[in-house]
C-alpha cells in the first residue's frame, strides 16, 4: 500500500503520461477482447436488410466470436417472429401495428421496445427516360389504389393522363412496388393511399431492389421503395406538399419532414421492462447508435438519425450517453 | 430441275427435331448466359475514360448500351453517390484506355476508379509518383506497410482510403492477358474462399459454399437410413396386397407434391411445434432467444429430408425389384434367414441405385429453395455452423444457401443492376455443384445397370 | 464330439433368427414411421385448417350482480379489475371511488373510441367531459377537460370517429339537435349540424351518418364548418339502429322491421351507394341495438323481441341465439380484442358475452364469392390481406387458384408441344445410340434449379421480351416454319451433292440453324414492327384489342416454367412411346405405312395413356412451381386469362407471405388452406397419373405376352 503510494508520487508527469496514453491504446484492443460470443439473430424488414448486414458485418469484426444470423423478407415477417420467440431482434420499416403489439403482449407479456435506428422516406421513381418530375400525393393515389380515400382523382390508364405528352401521352403505365410482408407496402398504404386497396395490377416484387431494376427496365414504369434503392437507372420523383410546392426525399426535406412519405426504421427489441439487454445486444445496439453505426446509415443512402433522437434511443436502452467529439471510431 | 418436295414423313420429322433443338437450345443458352457472365465477372476489364463534348471526363467500366446510349459502370458512390452513368453516344468526343487507371475494391463504399496520388507510409513518409505505385504494389504482397492511400478520380476530386479498406486493387488496363488470367483466377479463389462483406455485394460466397453442402450432407445422413429402410419395408417385409400398392402409390406421388408444402409443414411442426418445445425444455434459460424454436440447419435439412425421401424410397424399390427372385431364393434355400438374405444378398445388389437416389435426392434438395426461405435459411450468416466451439456442429444456427444468395442478391440487394454479375457467379456455381452431383448419379445408374444386365443374363 | 457343435450350431441358430426378427421388426417400425410421417403432411395441413370452419359462437358468461344498480352508467373490465362509471360521474372500483368526473351533472352518454381517442362522456346540462389517454393508449383519469356541446339540452347520444389529424365527437341532445367537436392537433372545434336526429353514427374523416324516421343522411362535416349533406335516402321501414363498423367506412342500419342492411360510401364520395346487402334477419322485430365490435368488422345486433346475432360484414350471420334478459342497454363496453362484451342489465345484473369468432371473416362466400369491398364500387374477387388489422380483410382464394391454373396452363402450352415432339424424335427416328445420348442432357434440364431459371427470365428475360414482343412472337411462328425449310433445303441440297445425314440427329443438327433463325426474327422484327403495327406492338394491341402488356406476364411464366416441366414430360413420354412394342411398328411399316403413319395411327394411340400421364404429372410440377413463379411475375392477384399479364398463384403466395402471418390466426390458416389444396391437388393429379400408368403397363404386358 504505501509502497504504492510512494511510487504513485514518485511518479513524474511523464511517466504519468505515458501510462494514460498506453491505456487509452489499450481501450479498444481490450474491448476488442472482451469474451462476447454467442448469436445476434435478427428477423425482419427488407429495407433495413442491408443496413443490418453492415452492422452485423462490423460487429462481427469486431467480436469474431459472435454469430451474426440476419433474415430480412419484410418487415411483416418480424413481429410473429418476435411474438413466437423465434427472435429477439425485429428490422421493421414501419411501426407495428395495434394487433401485432397485442399478438405480442399476449404471447411475451410486455410490449416490445421499438429503437429506432435511421430515417427513411419511401421515394416513387420512374424509368430515367420519362419526363415527368413531380406528383401530388392524390395523383399517387390514383396510379396505386382502386379506391379513392384521399383525393378524388380519376383512375390514370396512361402516362397522358398525368400531362406527358407526345409519345408518351398513350403509353400505358406500369406498376411496381413490393410485397405485403414489406414494411414500405404497409405504410405506402397508409399514407399514400390513406388506408386504402392497391390496384390489383400493381406488381408486387420481393425485394426493393428488384423494385427498382424493373422500372429501371421498363420505360413504362413507375415504383416505390425506401429512399437507398433508387440508382442511376430510375428518376426520383419529387412530391408535391399541401401547398404544391415539389419535395424531394433530400437528407433535409427527411429530416425536416417535408417530404410527405418520410419514416423511422425501427428494431424492435423482446425485452422486458426493468431488465437490461444482454452484452451481445447491447454491444450490438452501441455500434448501431454510435457515429461509426450511422455513418453506414449514410453511406447506405438512409438519413442517419438527428442528434437529439439518436441520444434518446440510446437513453432507452440504457446505453451510456455518447461524448460529443466526432471522432473517427474505424480503424 | 424438278424441286423435291418434303413428305408428310418428312415435316413430321423435322418438326420433332426442331423440338428437341430448340429444348437443347433453350437449355444451351440458359447455362451459356449464365456461365459466361458468371464468370466474366472475375475478369478484370478495361476501363474506359471518356471526354464529352461538355468538358466532363468521365472514367468507367461499359456495360451495355441502349438506343444511342451507353451505360457505364462508375463505380466512387461517395463521391459521385451513384455507381452508373448513361452516357449520350454522340456526347462523347474522345474514348481511351489509360494505363494509370487504377480499380479499388474497397470494404465500405464499394469499388473505386481513379487514380493513385500518393501513399503514406507508417512512418508519416508521403510517397508519389511511380515511388507510390512500387511502394503500394509492395504492401498488396505484403513486403511492405502503407497506411493511407491518397487516390483521384478522373475530375480531380480527392479522397484518401485507409490501406485495410482496401479488399483488392488493380491496374487493368496496364494488364496483359497472363496478367489477367492470374487476377481472374485469384478473384475465383476469392470469391469460393471469402466471407460475403458489403452487404452481400463483396467478398465471396464460402459460407453460402459449405451452408449448402453442410444441409445437403446432413439431408442425406437423415434421408439415406430412413428411405432404406422404408423402401425395405414395402418391398421385402409388408405383405403385398392393395394396402401396400396404395401406400407405394402414395409415396410415389408424394414426391410430386410442391416443395413449399413441404416448407409450411417443416414451419409450423418442426420450427414452431417441434422447436419452441424443445426450447421451453432444455433451453429456456435462453429464452426469450430462441434457440431451436427458430429455423436452423436442423429443421432445414430434416424438411428437405422429408421431401426427398420420396425420391430415395422409389430408386431403391426400383433397385429391390430389379434384384432377380432366383437369387433370394437361392439364399434362403442354403438356409439364410431373410435378414441375412437381405443384408447379403439384397441390399448390395440393390446398393447401386439406393446410391442413385440419394445422390438425385442430393441434387434435387441442393436446388430447393421455396421451402428454405421457410425454414432456416438467412440474409446473412458469414459464421459457418461448424467451427471450435462446443458442440462444434451447430444444428441451431441458421445458414447461408447458394440457391437462396441468388434470390436475395438478385431482388433484395441494395442494388439489383450492380449484383447481377455476382448473382450469375453464384448461379454458376450452384449450377455446377448440382449437374456435378446428377451427373455422378447418371454415370453411376448407368454403369449399374450395364451390372444388372449383366447379372440378369448370367 | 458332434454335441457341442451342434449346441453352439443351435444357439447361433436361435440368435440368428432372433436376429432376424428383430431386424425385421426394425425394418418394419421405421418403414412405417416413415411412410406414416410422410403421410403426416396432409394430416397435418388438414389439421390447421379446420379452425377456420368452426362455428362462431356469442357466450353469455357470468352474470354476478351489481349493488346500486341504478346508480351505475357504465361497466369496464380492466387488466387490475372491474371499474363503475356511475350516473353521477364517479369512477369506482371495488375499493371505492377512483376519481369523480363530473360536478353538477349526471352522465346521458358514453362514447369509447380506440386508443387514439378520448373518453367521452356526455352529460345532462350538455357538456362533454374528455377523458384523454396517454401515448400507449391509457385513459388519464386526472386530466379529463370540459367542452360544451349543446347550449341548454342535454346529451343524449355520442358517437366518436376518426381524421386524420385526430378524432370528431358528434352527439345529438334530448331534442334531436346534432353537433360535433372536431379535434385536430390542439384546436377543438365545435360545429352545427342543421339538423334533427334520432339515430346518429359517426365514421370515418368526419362522415356522420343520421336519421330520423324513415330518413337516412349522409353528412361531411368539415373543420371549417361547412358541413355538407352529400346524400339522403329513405328507408323502407323507420330506421331504429346505426353503427358504423371498424375503420368508419360501412354503415350498418337497422330498421323497425329486424332488416339489417349495410350501407357503403362509394369511392368518389358522392353518393352512398343502395343498400346492395341486406343480411339474414333475426325475426322481424324492430332492431334495438347495433354493437360494432373493434375487430375483424363484426358486430353483434339485438332486436325487440330478444334475440341477438352476431354479424360479420362479408360472411354475414355468424351465430345467432337469445340476448341475455335485459333491457337494450344504454351503455356497452367492448374490450380492445373484442371478444368480450359487458353491460349492466336490469337488477342490476352484469351481463358478460364471451365473443369466439376468431374466423369469422372466412366463409364460403368470402373464399369464392365476388364480393363488394369497401371503398369499391363493384364486386371483386380479390386477395390481399390485411396487414394494419383496420382494413377490410380480402380473402378470395380465387384469384391464386386461377393465377396458379394459367401460370401451369400457359406452361403446359409451351412444354407439352416441345416435351411431345422431342419425345416422338427420340422415340421414333433416332438410333438407340443417340437417344441414350439425348436422354441425359434432357434429364439434366430438370436439374437446373428454379432460382436460376426465374433470375434469368424475371430480371433478364421478361425485360428484353418488353422490349422484343414482336420478335418473339415471330419466333413463335417462324421455328417451326424454319425447321420445315431447313429440311426442305436439306433435301435439295442433298439431292444435288448426294449428301448423307451425318450420324449426329436431326434434332441436334437444327440447334444451329434454329439459332440462326431466332437470332434473325429478333433482329428483323423492329421493322416488321415499324411496317405493321405503327412502331409499337404494344400500343397497337391496346388500341386494336384492349390488351394490356404487363413486363412481368404469364408469357415469360409459361417460357420459363415451360422449360422447368419439359424435362419431366419428356422423361415420362419417352418411356411410354419407347414402350410401345416394337412388333406393332414393325408390322405397320411392313404392311407400307409411312414413318408419320405409323406413328400417328398406331404408336401415339398405344402410348396415349402414358403421355396422358406425363401431361399430369408434367401439370402437378407446374401448378406447385414456386420460385419460377414467385420471381418471374409480380405476383398480382389478378382474374384475366391474357397471356400478357400477370397473376399470382397459391405456391409464390404461400413463400411470400407465410414468414409474416401470425401463428394461428386466420390468415395464417387461409395459407395453409392454399398449401392443403396444393397437396391435395397434385396428389389427385399424381395419383390419377399413376393409375393410367399401371393400366398402360398392364396393357404393354400383354402386347409383349402376344408377340
Amino acid at each position: 500500500m504505501s509502497e504504492r503510494q510512494a511510487g504513485r508520487r514518485g511518479a513524474g508527469r511523464w511517466q504519468r503520461l505515458v501510462t494514460m496514453a498506453l491505456a487509452l491504446c489499450w481501450l479498444p484492443v481490450m474491448a476488442m477482447a472482451a469474451p462476447l460470443n454467442g448469436t445476434l439473430g435478427s428477423v425482419g424488414s427488407d429495407t433495413l436488410g442491408g443496413l443490418m448486414t453492415q452492422w452485423g458485418e462490423r460487429l462481427s469484426a469486431r467480436y469474431p466470436q459472435v454469430r451474426v444470423q440476419i433474415q430480412a423478407a419484410g418487415s411483416g415477417t418480424a413481429p410473429p417472429a418476435l411474438a413466437a420467440g423465434a427472435t429477439r431482434f425485429g428490422a421493421m420499416s414501419r411501426p407495428m401495428t395495434d394487433a401485432e403489439r397485442a399478438d405480442f403482449i399476449a404471447h411475451q407479456g410486455h410490449p416490445p421496445l421499438a429503437v429506432p435506428v435511421a430515417l427513411d422516406a419511401l421515394t416513387l421513381f420512374v424509368h430515367r427516360d420519362n419526363p415527368l418530375d413531380t406528383l401530388s400525393l392524390p395523383e399517387v393515389e390514383a396510379l396505386f389504389a382502386d379506391t379513392r380515400y384521399c383525393g378524388q382523382v380519376p383512375p390514370l390508364r396512361r402516362w397522358g393522363a398525368l400531362g406527358l405528352d407526345g409519345d408518351w401521352a398513350k403509353r400505358p403505365i406500369a406498376r411496381f412496388g413490393r410485397n405485403t410482408a414489406s414494411g414500405s407496402h404497409a405504410l405506402f398504404r397508409r399514407e399514400a393511399l390513406c388506408g386504402g386497396n392497391f390496384r390489383r395490377d400493381v406488381n408486387e416484387l420481393p425485394g426493393s431492389s428488384a423494385v427498382v431494376a424493373a422500372v429501371g427496365r421498363s420505360r413504362e414504369a413507375i415504383g416505390y421503395a425506401g429512399l437507398g434503392y433508387p440508382t442511376a437507372m430510375v428518376k426520383v420523383l419529387a412530391l408535391r406538399d399541401d401547398e404544391g410546392t415539389p419535395r424531394l426525399p433530400t437528407h433535409d426535406n427527411v429530416v425536416s419532414g417535408r417530404y410527405p412519405l418520410t419514416r423511422p426504421l425501427y428494431i424492435y427489441v423482446n425485452l422486458a421492462p426493468g431488465e437490461r439487454l444482454p452484452a451481445l445486444e447491447r454491444a450490438f445496439f452501441d455500434l448501431v447508435l454510435s457515429p461509426e453505426g450511422q455513418a453506414v446509415v449514410a453511406r447506405q443512402g438512409f438519413v442517419p438519425l438527428p442528434k437529439p433522437r439518436l441520444a434518446a434511443a440510446r437513453r432507452a436502452l440504457r446505453l451510456p450517453p455518447l461524448v460529443d467529439v466526432t471522432q473517427s471510431s474505424s480503424k | 430441275m424438278r424441286i423435291p418436295r418434303l413428305s408428310g414423313d418428312g415435316v413430321w420429322r423435322w418438326l420433332s427435331g426442331a423440338c428437341v433443338a430448340l429444348s437443347l437450345l433453350a437449355v444451351v443458352a440458359l447455362l451459356a448466359l449464365v456461365v459466361t457472365r458468371g464468370l466474366a465477372h472475375f475478369w478484370p476489364a478495361d476501363i474506359e475514360q471518356l471526354t464529352l463534348d461538355d468538358g466532363q471526363r468521365i472514367a468507367g467500366i461499359p456495360r451495355g448500351s441502349q438506343a444511342g446510349e451507353r451505360r457505364y459502370f462508375t463505380a466512387n458512390r461517395d463521391l459521385d453517390g451513384q455507381v452508373w452513368r448513361w452516357v449520350e453516344q454522340q456526347a462523347i468526343e474522345s474514348r481511351g484506355t489509360p494505363p494509370d487507371l487504377l480499380y479499388v475494391e474497397r470494404r465500405d463504399w464499394g469499388p473505386f476508379i481513379g487514380r493513385l496520388t500518393a501513399v503514406e507510409t507508417p512512418a508519416g513518409e508521403r510517397l508519389q509518383g511511380a515511388e507510390a505505385e512500387r511502394r503500394l504494389r509492395r504492401a498488396l504482397r505484403g513486403d511492405a506497410d502503407v497506411t493511407t492511400l491518397h487516390l483521384r478520380n478522373v475530375e480531380g476530386r480527392s479522397l484518401k482510403v485507409a490501406f485495410a479498406q482496401v479488399a483488392s486493387l488493380s491496374w487493368p488496363n496496364r494488364m496483359d492477358i497472363g496478367d489477367k488470367l492470374a487476377a481472374w483466377g485469384h478473384g475465383v479463389w476469392r470469391f469460393l474462399s471469402e466471407t460475403p462483406s458489403d452487404g452481400n455485394t463483396g467478398g465471396g460466397v464460402w459460407p453460402a459454399i459449405f451452408g449448402t453442402l453442410l444441409m445437403v450432407m446432413l439431408m442425406s445422413l437423415v434421408v439415406t437410413p430412413f428411405g432404406v429402410l422404408a423402401a425395405l419395408y414395402l418391398n421385402e417385409v409388408a405383405r403385398q396386397g392393395p394396402l401396400t400398392r396404395l401406400v407405394r402409390i402414395a409415396v410415389r406421388n408424394l414426391a410430386g407434391v410442391p416443395s413449399i408444402v413441404y416448407g409450411v409443414f417443416g414451419l409450423g411442426v418442426f420450427v414452431y411445434g417441434l422447436g419452441g418445445h424443445l426450447d421451453s425444455w432444455f433451453f429456456a434459460d435462453r429464452l426469450p432467444s430462441p434457440t431451436f424454436g427458430t429455423g436452423g440447419l436442423l429443421w432445414a435439412s430434416l424438411t428437405l429430408a422429408l421431401l426427398t425421401l420420396p425420391v430415395v424410397i422409389v430408386a431403391t424399390e426400383e433397385g429391390l425389384a430389379r434384384v432377380p427372385v432366383a437369387l433370394r431364393e437361392g439364399s434362403l434355400a442354403l438356409g439364410a434367414t431373410r435378414f441375412e438374405t437381405l443384408r447379403r444378398v439384397v441390399v448390395p445388389m440393390a446398393l447401386p441405385s439406393m446410391l442413385t437416389g440419394v445422390i438425385l435426392a442430393v441434387a434435387r434438395a441442393a436446388g430447393e429453395v421455396a421451402p428454405l426461405m421457410l425454414v432456416g435459411v438467412a440474409k446473412l450468416a458469414p459464421a459457418i455452423p461448424l467451427d471450435d466451439e462446443f458442440p462444434f456442429l451447430h444444428l441451431e444456427s441458421k445458414f447461408m444457401h447458394l440457391g437462396y444468395l441468388v434470390f436475395d442478391l438478385g431482388f433484395a440487394s441494395r442494388d439489383a443492376e450492380a449484383a447481377m454479375p455476382l448473382v450469375f457467379a453464384t448461379a454458376t456455381l450452384l449450377v455446377i455443384v448440382i449437374l456435378v452431383l446428377n451427373v455422378t448419379a447418371i454415370i453411376l445408374r448407368h454403369h449399374l445397370r450395364a451390372r444388372h444386365r449383366a447379372l440378369e443374363h448370367s | 464330439m458332434t454335441d457341442p457343435s451342434v449346441a453352439s450350431h443351435r444357439a447361433n441358430r436361435r440368435l440368428r433368427q432372433h436376429l432376424d426378427r428383430l431386424a425385421t421388426g426394425v425394418i418394419a417400425a421405421s418403414g412405417i414411421a416413415v411412410v406414416a410421417a410422410v403421410l403426416a403432411i396432409g394430416v397435418y395441413l388438414t389439421l390447421a385448417v379446420l379452425p377456420l370452419f368452426d362455428a362462431a359462437e356469442v357466450k353469455v358468461e357470468a352474470a354476478s350482480t351489481v349493488a346500486d344498480e341504478g346508480a351505475i352508467h357504465t361497466v369496464w373490465l380492466a387488466d387490475d379489475g372491474m371499474r363503475w362509471l356511475t350516473r353521477d360521474g364517479q369512477l369506482r372500483n371495488a375499493e371505492g371511488t377512483i376519481a369523480r368526473l363530473v360536478e353538477d351533472a349526471t352522465i346521458a352518454a358514453v362514447a369509447e373510441g380506440d386508443d387514439t381517442q378520448p373518453l367521452a362522456l356526455g352529460l345532462s346540462n350538455g357538456e362533454v367531459r374528455l377523458v384523454p389517454r396517454d401515448d400507449r393508449g391509457r385513459l388519464i383519469w386526472t386530466q379529463a377537460a370540459t367542452a360544451r356541446l349543446f347550449a341548454t339540452r342535454g346529451v343524449a347520444a355520442l358517437a366518436l370517429g376518426h381524421t386524420a389529424q385526430g378524432w370528431v365527437l358528434a352527439g345529438r341532445n334530448t331534442q334531436g339537435d346534432v353537433a360535433a367537436l372536431w379535434r385536430a392537433g390542439d384546436a377543438l372545434r365545435r360545429l352545427a349540424v342543421p339538423e334533427t336526429a334520432e339515430h346518429i353514427a359517426m365514421g370515418h374523416a368526419g362522415r356522420l351518418a343520421i336519421s330520423q324516421g324513415t330518413q337516412l343522411t349522409l353528412w361531411k362535416l368539415s373543420p371549417d364548418g361547412k358541413g355538407t349533406a352529400l346524400a339522403r335516402t329513405d328507408t323502407r321501414a323507420p330506421v331504429t339502429a346505426l353503427s358504423f363498423l371498424q375503420g368508419g367506412r360501412t354503415l350498418i342500419v337497422g330498421d323497425a322491421q329486424g332488416e339489417l342492411r349495410r350501407w357503403r360510401l362509394s369511392p368518389d364520395d358522392a353518393g352512398w351507394q343502395a343498400a346492395e346487402t341486406s343480411y339474414a334477419a333475426l325475426g322481424d322485430t324492430a332492431i334495438r341495438r347495433l354493437i360494432a365490435l373493434p375487430r375483424q368488422r363484426l358486430w353483434l345486433a339485438l332486436d325487440a323481441s330478444g334475440r341477438m346475432g352476431l354479424y360479420q360484414s362479408l360472411s354475414g350471420l355468424r351465430w345467432q341465439g337469445q340476448a341475455p334478459r335485459a333491457i337494450p342497454p344504454p351503455a356497452v363496453s367492448i374490450n380492445a380484442q373484442g371478444t368480450q362484451v359487458m353491460w349492466l342489465g336490469e337488477s342490476g345484473t352484469l351481463q358478460r358475452l364471451a365473443i369466439e369468432a376468431p374466423h369469422a371473416a372466412v366463409s364460403a362466400a368470402t373464399l369464392l364469392m365476388p364480393l363488394t369491398y369497401e371503398g369499391h364500387s363493384t364486386a371483386q374477387w380479390r386477395w390481399a390481406a390485411a396487414v394494419t388489422g383496420d382494413e377490410e380483410p380480402q380473402y378470395s382464394l380465387v384469384p391464386l387458384a386461377w393465377g396458379t391454373l394459367k401460370a401451369a396452363a400457359w406452361a403446359m402450352v409451351f412444354a407439352v408441344p416441345l416435351a411431345l415432339g422431342a419425345a416422338v424424335h427420340s422415340a421414333c427416328y433416332m438410333s438407340r445410340r443417340q437417344r441414350a445420348r439425348l436422354k441425359p442432357a434432357i434429364e439434366l434440364m430438370e436439374a437446373l434449379p428454379g432460382v436460376v431459371i426465374g433470375f434469368v427470365a424475371g430480371l433478364i428475360v421478361a425485360p428484353f421480351v418488353e422490349r422484343h414482343l414482336a420478335g418473339t412472337l415471330v419466333l413463335l411462328v417462324c421455328v417451326p416454319l424454319g425447321s420445315v425449310a431447313c429440311g426442305w433445303l436439306w433435301r435439295v441440297l442433298s439431292r444435288r451433292w448426294e449428301l448423307r445425314l451425318p450420324p449426329i440427329s436431326v434434332g441436334v443438327g437444327l440447334m444451329v440453324p434454329l439459332a440462326l433463325v431466332c437470332w434473325a426474327a429478333l433482329s428483323l422484327s423492329p421493322w416488321l414492327e415499324a411496317w405493321w403495327f405503327g412502331g409499337d406492338l404494344r400500343t397497337w394491341m391496346y388500341q386494336q384489342w384492349g390488351w394490356d402488356y404487363a413486363q412481368r406476364n404469364a408469357l415469360i411464366v409459361g417460357m420459363a416454367m415451360g422449360l422447368a416441366i419439359i424435362p419431366t414430360l419428356y422423361s415420362l413420354a419417352e418411356e411410354a412411346l419407347s414402350g410401345v412394342p416394337r412388333t406393332l411398328a414393325e408390322g405397320s411399316l411392313a404392311l407400307g405405312a409411312t414413318r408419320a403413319q405409323t406413328l400417328w395411327r398406331v404408336q401415339l394411340p398405344v402410348a396415349a395413356p402414358g403421355i396422358l400421364s406425363a401431361v399430369m404429372i408434367g401439370a402437378g410440377r407446374a401448378v406447385g412451381e414456386t420460385m419460377i413463379v414467385l420471381m418471374v411475375t409480380g405476383n398480382t392477384p389478378l382474374m384475366s386469362p391474357s397471356l400478357f399479364e400477370g397473376l399470382r398463384s397459391l405456391a409464390a403466395n404461400l413463400a411470400i407471405e407465410l414468414p409474416e402471418a401470425a401463428v394461428g390466426g386466420t390468415h395464417y390458416r387461409l395459407l395453409l388452406l392454399g398449401a392443403l389444396l396444393l397437396f391435395v391437388f397434385t396428389f389427385a393429379v399424381n395419383t390419377l397419373a399413376e393409375m393410367v400408368r399401371w393400366r398402360l403397363k398392364r396393357r404393354y404386358r400383354r402386347y409383349w405376352g402376344n408377340a
